[in-house]
């Protein structure tokens, strides 16, 4: 059964979604079913992790053994669809179960009262097939298709409180920028495809020459893949997305955004690394792309009212340190001595970040949906004198807000050390940015601190409770793990994101299907 | 249009024409004329050879056979096109009927309809369960299926259909079915010692002396089944009048 579980891990969720439209009207039992399936795929993935970890990359043909064909001119393809599952792919599959079972576990209160909970919940789950299919799957075009199925259910889910008029529009936006980046994808898949004649990652990358269609096609997925992960200039679609989906939906939209992250390393990292002078130059794209990223989204935080418009303009700030982190290690990839000096360390910062934003801006984001539970409104001026009447929401918030800022022990202090010191190798002023960044960041988070939850108890919040327990469960998990984290970032490091690191750097082990061709 | 906005128009149509002629001239696009080798394997071996899906159309076994994954999951793009139109225009109070005046077609029209309906039931069938013998399939089958409503509700009304217990729910309820076989079958080879959506061995290639190219038959009968299901459901959200969205819904009126 082992050996199945890189297929298993979508047919699980894939058959939920497809069940859910049968709890028509029963709303409770629907909850249920989706806290229970996307239970399942979290110790799926956990399996496959340790599958991965264990034995190398994993590779999965659907529908046979090998994934080669030996034709009879000599001529060695892979003819079928194929999953290949490396540390990297792991450790994002880890990331979209687990957010998706904390997503599912606080939906079951936070959208209680809506109406149309089964196609939510379907919704919901196909976000997470559209996920672990992007960053499991070893073929071009089968990206193509997960990364619209990830597109679709996440432009439907922002715009699901569709009495709204700002969640349709949210919604219109979000669809658009989807439809544009999976298309533009599509055409450069079209673009390889006219050139190789295959589809699969592995295959592609190996024969890769470089010609000017070649970097016509590399240009294109870089930026589709930067658009859908909120860089900036291209990240105008994120505060509204962030804001009007429902907070139970926000852990799964987090991670969709950073698939398209790993799409994006994925592309630079594997299919185009075989251009020796060229890649450090995309690698410097990365780095610039990742301080502005990070400079222009926390200035624009700072000005915001609306508490999830806030946080959200602080995700597409933490953004750039991940693309600074592995961008740094983009650059030095060719040069061996420099990668073990600081790029594997760099990279490692940057996706160790990966995991540590989306956990605590998945904190962040569902206490800024309970205040919304409780109060009704997002605008920071009317709350106030929150903390008495919801301590746990404001214990969770502390830890999320000082974790986003760097402070420690949390987590976010872990990576955002690696990449102050990693990226100081390259060039001292993009530390000082990032420092600046974060003091910024810590700036912001007092502001909505104090004016939320400290102050005198407003008259018109007197019969506040603290919000319902599946809520806090879920709050109570994240901000766990934000501490644990924190405190011990070593195991986190060796046992995950190292391995996923390396699974990076040593592109030729993918490039041989984990030593298979 | 304003003038500015022709103007970008231009510029961008120009822009577009002059990259594309450029990646064609400059970047020199192999044009091949030769059928690729991925392709020639595809050809020679629907059919014969021991890696053939046994089944002489070569789109159906590269749909559900080589490439099936992906065909699974555009099933799944389409179930969440549906789902997602369904979920933004929910309407969950009974919606009033909407009375119009009149007296509607005359027989001919209606009788018509009664007769071409169960002929385009046939052929749809046909086309979805020789999918794998000649062109066509589950997709192209359903959607002919799904003319069937979309005719009933242009002769008579959309309540002609609900009021025989074809709404939109029990539409969603049967494609759930249809896709969940479809999962079912992807995961029958498990139970065989086989990989997932794997069709032969597994799948016997003759039943009953026909030719049914092992699970192909199957999936394309439930994306028969699922896919016009699907159309029934978004025909019959589409052919809700906008008043009663305004209504409940609420929103911008003209």
């Amino acid at each position: 059964m082992m050996e199945h579980l890189p297929a298993l891990i979508i047919a699980i969720p894939l058959l939920g979604a497809f069940a859910a439209p049968l709890f028509k009207r029963h709303h409770k039992a629907v909850s249920i079913w989706a806290i229970l399936i996307t239970g399942i795929t979290l110790i799926v993935s956990l399996l496959l992790t340790r599958e991965v970890l264990v034995k190398g990359i994993l590779v999965y043909v659907f529908g046979a053994k090998s994934p080669t064909l030996v034709l009879p001119s000599g001529y060695k393809v892979p003819i079928r669809i194929m999953f290949e599952v490396d540390a990297l792919g792991a450790f994002m599959a880890i990331s979209a179960t687990l957010m998706s079972f904390v997503g599912a576990l606080y939906s079951y209160s936070h959208v209680a009262h809506e109406s149309g909970l089964e196609k939510y919940y379907s919704l919901l789950l196909l976000l997470e097939v559209g996920i672990l299919g992007m960053v499991l799957t070893g073929d071009l075009f089968n990206l193509f298709v997960f990364m619209e199925i990830a597109g679709i259910s996440g432009a439907a889910l922002v715009g699901f409180r569709s009495y709204r008029g700002e969640a349709s529009e949210a919604g219109i936006k979000y669809l658009i920028i989807s439809a544009v980046a999976s298309l533009m994808v599509l055409f450069s898949v079209a673009l390889l495809y006219g050139e190789y004649g295959n589809l699969n990652l592995a295959y592609i990358a190996k024969n890769i020459k470089f010609g000017v269609v070649d970097l016509i096609a590399f240009g294109l997925l870089f930026t589709s893949f930067a658009m859908k992960c909120g860089a900036v200039p291209m990240h105008y679609w994120v505060p509204d997305a962030y804001t009007e989906i429902p907070a139970g939906g926000n852990p799964p939209l987090l991670v969709a955004t950073y698939a398209n992250l790993y799409a994006l390393f994925r592309v630079s990292f594997t299919l185009f690394t075989n251009i020796v002078i060229n890649i450090s130059r995309a690698g410097w794209i990365m780095v610039i792309l990742g301080v502005l990223t990070m400079f222009i989204g926390v200035t624009m935080a700072l000005v915001q009212k609306d508490v999830k418009r806030l946080m959200s303009y602080h995700a597409i700030s933490q953004t750039g340190y991940m693309l600074l982190g592995v961008g740094v290690g983009l650059t030095v990839l060719h040069d061996p001595s420099k990668l073990m000096e600081f790029g594997r360390d760099a990279i490692a910062g940057g996706l160790f970040h990966v995991i540590n934003h989306i956990i605590y801006k998945s904190l962040l984001l569902m206490t800024a949906g309970a205040l919304f539970y409780v109060t009704g409104t997002r605008n920071l001026d009317n709350m106030g004198g929150l903390a008495r009447k919801m301590p746990i929401t404001t214990i969770s918030f502390m830890i999320g807000a000082a974790a986003i800022s760097g402070l420690p022990p949390f987590n976010g202090f872990a990576s955002k050390l690696i990449i102050y010191e990693t990226s100081y190798m390259l060039n001292p002023i993009l530390t000082v940015f990032a420092m600046v960044t974060s003091i910024l960041t810590l700036a912001s988070f007092v502001k909505v601190f104090a004016s939320a939850f400290l102050g005198p108890p407003l008259k018109k919040y007197e019969n506040v409770k603290e919000v319902p327990k599946p809520m806090l469960i879920a709050m109570i998990i994240l901000a766990a793990l934000c501490v644990i984290f924190g405190l011990f970032p070593k195991i986190i490091l060796d046992k995950l994101i190292y391995p996923a690191a390396d699974a990076l750097i040593n592109y030729l082990q993918y490039h041989s299907w984990g030593g298979l061709a | 249009m304003k003038r500015g906005h022709i103007i970008a128009l231009g510029v961008f149509i120009a822009l577009i024409l002059l990259v594309s002629l450029g990646i064609t001239f400059v970047g020199k696009v192999p044009m091949t004329t030769d059928v690729r080798p991925l392709g020639l394997f595809y050809l020679k071996n629907s059919y014969f050879g021991n890696y053939a899906a046994r089944s002489p159309e070569v789109v159906t076994s590269i749909l559900w056979d080589y490439r099936g994954l992906d065909t699974l999951f555009e099933t799944g793009v389409f179930f969440l096109a549906i789902i997602s139109a369904l979920a933004l225009f929910r309407i969950e109070k009974k919606e009033e009927k909407v009375k119009e005046k009149g007296e509607g077609f005359t027989f001919i029209v209606k009788d018509t309809v009664r007769i071409i309906s169960v002929l385009i039931v046939a052929v749809s069938a046909a086309i979805a369960l020789h999918g794998h013998l000649t062109p066509g399939g589950g997709f192209q089958g359903g959607s002919a299926l799904a003319v069937v409503p979309l005719l009933i509700i242009v002769a008579f009304s959309k309540y002609a259909l609900e009021g025989r217990g074809l709404t939109k729910d029990t539409a969603m309820i049967v494609r759930s079915i249809g896709l969940i076989s479809i999962i079912i079958l992807v995961l029958i080879p498990l139970a065989a010692g086989g990989y997932l959506m794997q069709n032969l061995p597994v799948f016997p290639s003759h039943i009953l002396g026909q030719l049914t190219s092992g699970s192909l038959v199957f999936y394309n009968l439930f994306e028969y089944i699922a896919v016009g299901a699907g159309f029934t459901a978004v025909f019959l959200l589409l052919s809700i009048p906008e008043k009663v969205f305004h209504k409940i819904i609420g929103g911008e009126k003209e």
